[in-house]
């Protein structure tokens, strides 16, 4: 995947994952996560990036 | 002979079935060497003095009779996840605090059968995760001891106990057992029972050995590998001699050397040391052959810890429901990520995790083993971290066994180590190779401050 390509999808996630923990938890908690919530949205984005060969089961 | 803590598992059997050595003097001289330095190093979470000599005093009958075990009377300590019938098994957190099973872990059992005596539980980080626990490391205080088998390391590297058990989620067996100067394996997923282990993340937790020898790693690998009906993730594999495979490996084996990732994100003196093993390993016969990672391998790390965090969600989730503040912050905000990721991420990391187990087996065609850092740096100087398990997680995530040996001191004086890797169910070959370059390298140490 092109970075920048990339970068825009791990921002989309980290917006996402944001507004389901503030579903969850205070915006004073959930600010606390960011660092957590960074690296978990970059772990998503980078699952996403590498695409296993269809036939693959977990 | 040499002073009873110094000992091996294989001498110590030796020395008690030759009658050199009592069982009953051994765990005394064990214990209190426990009561001497455990102080300062924190080791331990609970040692029944009792017990430990009620077994061994039952030992010494059999030695009497003449019947030999495979442990027998060696002095094992527990990392504080394995249930312990009747002894408390805290997971070192508040949750768990007063917990006392009713009954062993398969894996305690099984090394009870061979006569092991259970010398008692051993500091764990918080549910075997990455919040620091109180236990020392014993090369420098300053430095972390590495987790999450932190105690079963520290207590294993000055002597007291023969061996322990551990457990990898990430990195928590080899990586404190480097860090620590000790030998660690972590056998294939499904090899050893995790029935009453208190889980971190089901398909990711393997329980861990640590000892001084590769020898005695696959004597331990042997009494406790087998399927168990009780453990969903034990693999119906049969149980080869260990010991034989491993004494059989009398060539000199091809090694492949993985240098991109685990050279670029080690300090240079790690990469340099791990070069130089390399070189003395070559210049005794073995070949070296530099192999690539598969492209599967970029994305490793970050399979590991979604499906841990989302694993460890799903099992904390009615605790953490009422008691979100008893836990430590680390494990706390694993759980919350976790509770984060969908179903559909979850699953996809489950898929690439099974494309990198395929893609590593493929690297190790026609390898006895694979070899790198175990650590890209010593122990770090900083108690607030375990240190990286950068080097560990995808191999615990492919499931493949791993195994690291001591092989030298960094400019600091703290040890440094290196670890090799193997194909699923084929530990035999692996402690094969582990040991003739054990023998190679001659490296025993052990901290000046705990001789």
């Amino acid at each position: 995947m092109p970075q920048k390509e990339q970068t825009n999808t791990s921002k989309n996630i980290l917006e996402n994952l944001i507004s389901i923990a503030r579903l969850h938890w205070s915006r004073e908690l959930t600010d606390d996560m960011n660092p957590q919530l960074e690296q978990t949205a970059q772990n998503i984005s980078q699952i996403m990036q590498d695409i296993p060969d269809p036939e693959v089961e977990p | 002979m040499s002073n009873p803590y110094e000992m091996t598992i294989s001498e110590t059997v030796d020395a008690i079935n030759s009658k050199n050595l009592s069982p009953v003097e051994l765990a005394e001289s064990l214990l209190d060497r426990i009561d001497r330095i455990d102080p300062e190093l924190k080791a331990w979470v609970t040692v029944d003095r009792e017990d430990v000599l009620g077994a061994a005093k039952q030992c010494e009958i059999e030695q009497e009779k003449g019947i030999i075990r495979p442990l027998q009377g060696v002095p094992v300590g527990l990392k504080d996840i394995f249930y312990t019938a009747d002894m408390r098994t805290s997971a070192c957190s508040k949750i768990f605090a007063d917990f006392v099973p009713t009954y062993d872990a398969t894996s305690v059992s099984k090394l009870k059968e061979a006569g092991a005596v259970i010398l008692g539980k051993a500091v764990t980080t918080e549910f075997a995760s990455s919040d620091p626990s109180p236990a020392v490391n014993p090369w420098n205080a300053n430095h972390t001891p590495g987790g999450s088998s932190s105690g079963s390391s520290v207590a294993v590297a000055t002597g007291m106990c023969t061996a322990a058990l551990g457990s990898q989620t990430g990195g928590s067996t080899c990586r404190p057992a480097a860090y620590n100067g000790i030998v660690g394996l972590k056998p294939t997923y499904g090899r050893i029972s995790r029935h009453g282990v208190v889980p971190l993340s089901w398909s990711l937790d393997t329980v861990g050995i640590l000892v001084r020898s590769v020898e005695d790693a696959a004597l331990m690998l042997q009494v406790m590998s087998g399927h168990d009906p009780l453990d969903p993730g034990s693999a119906a594999e049969s149980v080869p001699d260990f010991l034989s495979q491993m004494r059989n490996t009398t060539h000199s084996p091809v090694i492949g050397l993985i240098k991109d990732y685990f050279f670029d994100t080690s300090t240079q003196e790690v990469a340099d040391h791990t070069q130089g093993i390399a070189q003395k390993l070559a210049q005794s016969g073995a070949e070296i052959r530099e192999i690539s990672l598969p492209q599967s391998f970029g994305s490793s790390h970050a399979c590991q810890r979604v499906v841990s965090n989302v694993e460890a969600a799903a099992f904390h989730r009615e605790w953490y429901k009422d008691r979100a503040d008893e836990y430590g912050p680390k494990i706390r905000r694993n759980i919350e990520m976790g509770m984060l990721i969908s179903g559909v991420d979850y699953l996809q990391a489950q898929r690439l995790r099974r494309q990198l187990r395929l893609d590593m087996v493929n690297m190790l065609a026609g390898l006895d083993a694979v070899l790198m850092p175990t650590t890209p740096t010593p122990a770090p100087g900083d108690l607030n971290t375990t240190g990286e398990a950068i080097f560990q997680a995808p191999w615990t995530s492919s499931g493949l066994p791993t195994i690291t040996i001591p092989s030298g001191l960094a400019s600091n004086g703290l040890p440094l180590g290196v670890q090799f890797a193997g194909l699923p169910f084929a530990e035999g070959s692996l402690l094969g190779v582990a040991q003739w370059c054990e023998r190679v390298l001659d490296v025993n140490m052990w901290p000046e401050n705990y001789r």
